[in-house]
């Protein structure tokens, strides 16, 4: 019967899965809304890689493990530095602030 | 009617479950768009048998639990969640989100115990459960004999 168990227990199928996102921007701000069904924050990894933003998620639904995975290009006007993110009710929203573009102001010399 | 088809994300050929799943897009599509997460679907539509009750568990990402709406009147169970999602002043720049909003309803099987029907909301996922009366013993008449 424990043999039973383990077997189970080690053909668990891995299903990828890309999650559906919606991408809303205001003011230079770009936010993402990714469709994260079952998972909580402790089971989502975000990071940014030479301007792509990868969410990567984990959930189990019966006896398969679902693999969430995003790859999403970011604009180079947009801060990864300051980038945000919150999941409720199934659904991460993650936040791109624009870059602050220093301003410099360069003098002009009389002749 | 031509309808874009973007249940089936995953060729049934590079994964085991493909043609299951493909299958369940299938269904779910006929049945008003209700995706359901491994299910038989003998007995209460979309719902499985698990012995003393019918449990239906569904992805509804984004809906909170004071957008859901669960009423059983009259044998019948119906569940809503009337929800426009709304980012005032924000632009949509691309959209793949359906809109959340549904309504179905089940007319409950003879077996069902209505008033312990239950429906759990977690992390955008909704169990809905409807306990089973425990099946009666047929009771043997006795034939008196003079």
């Amino acid at each position: 019967m424990e043999t039973q168990t383990n077997e189970r227990a080690e053909t668990r199928a891995t299903y990828p899965s890309a999650p559906r996102v919606d991408v809303w921007r205001r003011d230079g701000t770009v936010t993402f809304e990714v469709e994260l069904p079952g998972v909580t924050a402790s089971d989502v990894a975000l990071r940014e890689e030479s301007g792509v933003v990868v969410i990567e998620a984990r959930r189990a639904v019966g006896d398969i493990d679902v693999r969430y995975q995003r790859r999403l290009r970011i604009g180079d006007d947009l801060d990864p530095e300051r980038i945000e993110a919150r999941i409720e009710h199934g659904v991460l929203t993650v936040t791109l602030p624009p870059r602050d573009v220093a301003t410099r102001t360069i003098p002009v010399n009389a002749a | 009617m031509l309808v874009p088809w973007t249940h089936v994300r995953t060729p049934a050929a590079t994964d085991p479950f493909g043609l299951r799943r493909d299958w369940d897009a299938l269904l779910d599509f006929a049945f008003d768009g209700w995706p359901v997460a491994g299910g038989g679907r003998a007995g209460l539509g979309g719902f499985r048998d698990e012995g003393n009750a019918w449990v239906l568990s569904t992805d509804v990402p984004g809906i909170a639990p004071a957008d859901l709406d669960v009423t059983v009147r009259d044998g019948v169970l119906t569940v809503a969640a009337d929800l426009r999602p709304q980012r005032t002043g924000w632009t949509a720049v691309h959209r793949e989100r359906r809109n959340p909003s549904f309504r179905r309803s089940w007319s409950l099987p003879k077996d069902a115990q209505p008033d312990g029907v239950s429906a759990h909301l977690a992390n955008g996922v909704l169990t809905l459960t409807v306990p089973r009366r425990p099946e009666t013993a047929p009771r043997t008449v006795p034939v008196i004999t003079h």
